[in-house]
């Protein structure tokens, strides 16, 4: 069990570090600001949703990032301050770009089923994440109704930013 | 309803009037910024707060899965930051800048101290209002320097 624990949380750390070095390495440097609305943005939403799931008793997060963090909070941080913002972030820089070329059905089916595929696989091979009520199309519908939510707010709040330094 | 949710409520609802009714249209970008960074801050310093034990919230919005409180730190807390930036006096001396730090790191204490006298939302373990001026003395400073970066680019 604490072999599995320490394995675990060893997949988290390298999940973040290639999230950061995803980020890193595609968001421009002028977008900087768009981006750190996306992140924060996205977090005040899966917050509460993440509290939600976990009192309904829909999901658990046996094993966490920080240990013993399910003493006292047993929502993911890792999922909702981090992966999903990430995802956002990611999402919302490259909308206009790609989806004038793919179209938004598929664009929306490429992110939100990349991230539930990893999402399930991490379900069926580890403790990070455990369905009780919870089943993968949940993650599915409610990871596109938050993608469009905050690329909404995304679009609103971008009217008014303009470059102005790199 | 017990005056833990009374409390809960009225929060809420002076927050949410304060925002729409003094929030100046033309800084509304600014408002959001502040708010959803304070937000942030907010909820990670609870955090570290209730790992190591310094802070407990006995009565609490998700019971089950939480042991931090969720409104004081979604809406009440972030809504101090939002009022700090936009009465931030600009171009006023440095006396004045400091004052209006201090207005603000221990008006918050001032709140969260009352809430912890009256109701059972907060206790204090190995906290007072001292250490939480300190706190948000700091607090304050980040978000200042963050959201005075951001809004170069917001007109």
């Amino acid at each position: 069990m604490v072999i599995v624990m320490i394995r675990d949380r060893w997949i988290f750390v390298a999940i973040i570090c290639i999230s950061f070095f995803i980020i890193w390495r595609i968001v421009p440097k002028k977008k900087a600001r768009e981006a750190w609305v996306l992140f924060l943005s996205m977090g005040m939403i899966t917050w509460p949703a993440g509290l939600l799931a976990v009192e309904m008793g829909w999901i658990k997060y046996p094993v966490q990032l920080l240990t013993n963090a399910n003493d006292y909070n047993k929502s993911s941080f890792t999922y909702e301050f981090f992966l999903f913002p990430m995802t956002s972030v990611v999402f919302s820089i490259y909308y206009s770009k790609v989806v004038s070329k793919i179209g938004p059905f598929l664009y929306y089916s490429l992110f939100a089923g990349l991230f539930t595929i990893l999402e399930v696989i991490l379900e069926k091979t580890t403790k990070l994440v455990e369905y009780d009520e919870w089943q993968w199309y949940w993650t599915l519908f409610t990871l596109i109704i938050t993608l469009f939510l905050n690329h909404k707010y995304y679009q609103w709040f971008k009217k008014r930013l303009r470059v102005v330094s790199l | 309803m017990s005056k833990e949710l009374f409390v809960i409520i009225i929060s809420w609802i002076i927050s949410i009037y304060c925002l729409l009714k003094f929030v100046p249209k033309e800084r509304i970008r600014e408002a959001h910024i502040s708010i959803l960074f304070s937000q942030s801050i907010a909820w990670l310093f609870e955090l570290i707060q209730v790992h190591f034990g310094l802070v407990e919230f006995p009565f609490r919005e998700f019971h089950h899965a939480t042991k931090m409180s969720f409104s004081l730190h979604y809406i009440v807390l972030p809504t101090f930051g939002v009022f700090f930036i936009l009465l931030y006096p600009l171009n006023k001396g440095k006396k004045r800048i400091m004052f209006h730090y201090l207005i603000f790191s221990s008006a918050l204490p001032l709140y969260t101290t009352l809430v912890e006298h009256f109701t059972s939302l907060i206790e204090y373990k190995n906290w007072n209002w001292f250490i939480a001026t300190c706190v948000n003395l700091i607090l304050l400073w980040f978000l200042q320097k963050f959201v005075f970066w951001f809004r170069k680019e917001i007109y």
